[in-house]
């Protein structure tokens, strides 16, 4: 069997499972956020149990539209805290509260070898440990909430092999938004990807959440990373509870392999409005852009603050936009308080926000009026999904964003 | 016979011998718009055929009301404003740079100025000795045209301060004290003079924030004179060559004199929905907060921040309290990072909002939910101002502010500190 196949199996009672099979699987975490939650809080009270199966394993983290934005965002989150509190229900507060996909592992709620389900698509994230997490609706959530255990098909697991060493500038988000160019976002549709390669074993825990993150945006189910040291050295101080290492079996199989050499891969740019539409930043020309945002569970965490500050240090932002980093968490935030970054940011003429999704999903912070163009660090660019319908949005990592915010229009990190 | 201040500004203004109730046409030094009031003026100034500023390196725009954008429409205005900037050569503040009158202080006020600003709360630039009121967009828009702009003179009513502040006790106390007092409508038109001991020896930090709640008692303006203080902060902010000293005659006929004597003030706190509804924190104590929120024109300055930041030291707020700091300006923002404020207060659980007015008028960043009861350091409490009118909000300085999200609930700073 190969990890998915094991993690599933592992978790349903049975000792072997394959591509197709049917499974009833515990869960080892649930999570919802400000929009979700309240849908699978009234239909958890629909399904007539007073408790949540364990509290312990449920998170609500209040980030979409927080600190609220308006009155009916406000009343969401009400009402969520309130069912939290009555439940014993870990609860992320304003104050804790960061992007829900940035904190749950920084926090060591979700640890290797785990099943997560999440009422968010970009629950995947968190494939970067070596677990099986995927989003779900809201009512399948509500499911999870009252009974523990979740129903799935096993999917195939599409391997990626990445070959070659990493090329100045380039990471985990090129080389996704560069697999996603290649096959489309159905091109994994309810598959697993998993991502592997010599130039995978070079990736940063963090360079490798931004990958598991996007993997919905290729239609994928999950998007896994194998355990290695790296990741044992992120979570062992973090782990609160006991966790499993899955392999893949010698004999694993996968429904399909794409052998990418990315020796040679340029900065990548996802053009509107859909992350397939990414291009080789020589390719796109001179774009200019209105805003420029830093931030989201893409790219969110400290060493993407730490490639944006590096850039931005001593540079002005371009008067002709504006920028605006978000950090992805409150320790993310104070760690890049204490590294100087937030400073740098300042001086350069950004606006720093509190953790939060903010713009990403059109919800505040930087909302695009029509005809308005961003270049975001975010995960999807579809029409209207940072405010007017007519406005766009460019998907880039870091490095390319901080260039951009200095140049004001897309451009290379070289350039700077 | 002797000028007050707003009669002394105003009649080197309009080149004549001003007294109150008289209408006079006076220059204007600085008029400037923000980003809800910016689009009706813009309007207005194309509606009645200008397409020129007076003086456009002294008009200005700032995007800080709904910044970053939390809607499509807002988004849309402030593509206007940067377009008539552009178009004008009018000064533009971006979003994240700060509120108005903060910025307005730092950058641009000088002491004897005539200030215009389609905001209510630009009275604020009174603490630096600047005629600085709120008008309506139509009004302003004529400003930015001409240049100038008529007023009647207003009679002024002197507030003399005496004493000293005690042990937790800060500028917003004196102003929230003032005007429950003498009532929301206890100065309509009129101008505040502050003078007295404590008033000679403010920082212009706390000027500012008795200056900015003086609309809150109906003020036109609310004036301070112009002297060591203002020569000491316009340098710290790299412009003592706008000082000028500025000082009421000894024989200025004022139409009213209060008295205060600054030692007898106990931390304030006006309860919803009005300013004057005051009480002292230690009444009010053991009320429940949902939220508590440390920023804006009136409470957001470093001064603010360093008490909270203070007060939070090794401690965070109370669970069920959620704390929201906006800095008033990017400068007050690094400042605070430098001096490590904002780490204090972001370990006490703070979210550390980009400067902007946030959640204090109710367009985004900390909007309250139905029933749900904020402490605010802002200047306004009305039914429905932080967004929801089943809201219940609670002004008072920074430290009673922190205080009382450490606690839960409202709670005289003094206990903490």
């Amino acid at each position: 069997m190969n990890l998915v196949e094991k993690i599933l199996a592992a978790h349903s009672g049975k000792t072997q499972v394959s591509p197709g099979d049917f499974i009833n699987a515990k869960v080892d975490l649930v999570l919802a956020n400000d929009i979700t939650a309240p849908i699978a809080v009234k239909e958890f009270k629909k399904i007539g149990v007073s408790k949540v199966f364990d509290p312990k394993k449920i998170v609500f983290v209040p980030d979409h539209f927080v600190p609220n934005k308006d009155i009916a965002s406000a009343e969401q989150v009400k009402m969520v805290r309130e069912f939290a509190r009555e439940q014993g229900i870990l609860f992320f507060e304003c104050g804790k509260m960061g992007v829900e996909h940035v904190i749950l592992h920084e926090q060591g709620l979700v640890l290797p070898g785990d099943i997560v389900v999440g009422a968010d698509s970009h629950t995947c994230t968190y494939g970067a440990l070596g677990a099986f997490t995927t989003g779900m609706g809201s009512t399948d959530i509500a499911a999870a909430m009252a009974t523990g255990e979740v129903w799935m098909k096993v999917p195939p697991t599409i391997k990626f092999n990445y070959s070659g060493k990493l090329p100045k500038w380039i990471g985990g988000k090129d080389l996704i938004l560069f697999t996603i160019g290649q096959i489309g976002v159905d091109g994994a549709l309810y598959s697993a990807m998993y991502f592997c390669g010599e130039a995978i074993d070079a990736l940063s825990m963090e360079n490798r959440f931004t990958m598991s993150n996007m993997a919905i945006e290729a239609g994928g189910k999950a998007g896994l990373f194998r355990v290695d040291e790296k990741t044992l050295e992120y979570v062992t101080p973090r782990a609160k509870r006991q966790y499993t290492v899955y392999d893949n079996d010698a004999d694993a199989s996968y429904a399909k392999t794409y052998n990418f050499d990315i020796s040679k891969l340029e900065p990548q740019v996802s053009l509107p409005h859909s992350p397939a539409n990414a291009r080789p930043i020589s390719q796109i020309g001179k774009i200019k852009v209105d805003q420029v945002i830093i931030g989201s569970c893409t790219n969110g965490r400290l060493e993407d603050l730490a490639i944006s500050a590096k850039l931005l240090e001593g540079n002005k932002v371009s008067p002709d936009l504006r920028t605006i980093v978000i950090p992805g968490s409150q320790q993310v935030y104070l760690d890049a308080l204490k590294a100087g970054y937030i400073e740098t940011f300042i001086n350069a003429g950004v606006a720093v926000s509190t953790p939060t999704c903010g713009p990403c999903l059109g919800g505040h912070m930087g909302i695009l009026a029509a005809g308005e163009r961003c270049l975001a660090t975010t995960n999807r660019n579809f029409v209207g999904r940072m405010g007017s319908p007519k406005s766009e949005v460019y998907l880039a990592g870091p490095a390319v964003a901080a260039a951009t915010a200095i140049k004001g229009y897309i451009a290379h990190p070289d350039e700077i | 016979m002797g000028k007050t201040l707003a009669e002394k500004i105003l009649s080197l203004k309009s080149g004549s011998d001003a007294s109150a109730g008289d209408i006079v046409v006076s220059k204007v030094d600085l008029a400037f718009v923000q980003d809800t009031t910016g689009p009706l003026t813009v309007r207005e100034f194309w509606d009645n055929g200008f397409t020129k500023l007076a003086n456009p390196s002294r008009t200005a725009l700032f995007l800080d009301h709904a910044a970053p954008s939390p809607q499509r429409q807002l988004s849309t205005d402030h593509i206007l404003l940067r377009k008539f900037a552009r178009d004008t050569g009018a000064l533009i503040f971006d979003v994240g740079e700060g509120v108005c009158h903060q910025l307005v202080a730092e950058k641009l006020a000088r002491p004897g100025d005539v200030i215009v600003g389609a905001d209510s709360h630009t009275v604020t630039a009174g603490g630096l000795g600047a005629f600085s009121t709120g008008m309506g967009s139509s009004d302003i828009a004529v400003a930015f045209a001409l240049g100038k702009t008529w007023f009647r003179v207003p009679e002024t009513i002197k507030v003399v301060v005496s004493g000293r502040f005690k042990h937790g006790i800060y500028a917003k106390d004196l102003i929230l004290y003032l005007i429950g007092l003498i009532g929301a409508d206890g100065a309509t038109y009129k101008a505040l003079e502050f003078s007295g001991n404590v008033v000679n020896n403010m920082t212009i930090a706390e000027r500012l924030t008795i200056a900015n709640m003086a609309v809150e008692a109906g003020a036109k303006v609310g004036l301070f004179p112009s002297d060591r203080q203002t020569l000491e902060y316009l340098r710290s902010v790299g412009r003592e060559a706008d000082y000028q000293p500025l000082a009421a005659d000894e024989d200025a006929v004022y139409e009213r004199v209060i008295e205060i004597d600054a030692t007898a003030l106990e931390p304030m706190v006006a309860k919803p929905h009005t300013v004057d509804n005051t009480a002292t924190a230690r009444e009010l104590k053991g009320t429940k907060l949902d939220q508590v929120f440390i920023g804006t024109c009136t409470g957001g300055r470093l001064d603010d921040l360093a008490v909270a930041a203070a007060i939070f030291k090794n401690r965070r707020h109370h669970p069920q309290t959620r704390l929201i700091v906006t800095p008033a300006s990017q400068k007050v923002y690094l400042e605070a990072i430098r001096l490590g404020y904002i780490e204090i207060l972001v370990q006490a659980g703070a979210n550390v909002m980009p400067p902007g007015c946030g959640a204090c008028l109710g367009v985004h960043q900390g909007v309250l939910g139905d029933g749900e009861v904020c402490l605010s350091t802002a200047n306004r409490n009305f039914k429905g101002r932080m967004g929801n009118p089943e809201g219940f909000i609670y002004l008072a300085s920074a430290a009673t502010a922190a205080a009382s999200a450490i606690k839960g609930e409202i709670s005289d700073p003094r206990e903490v500190m």
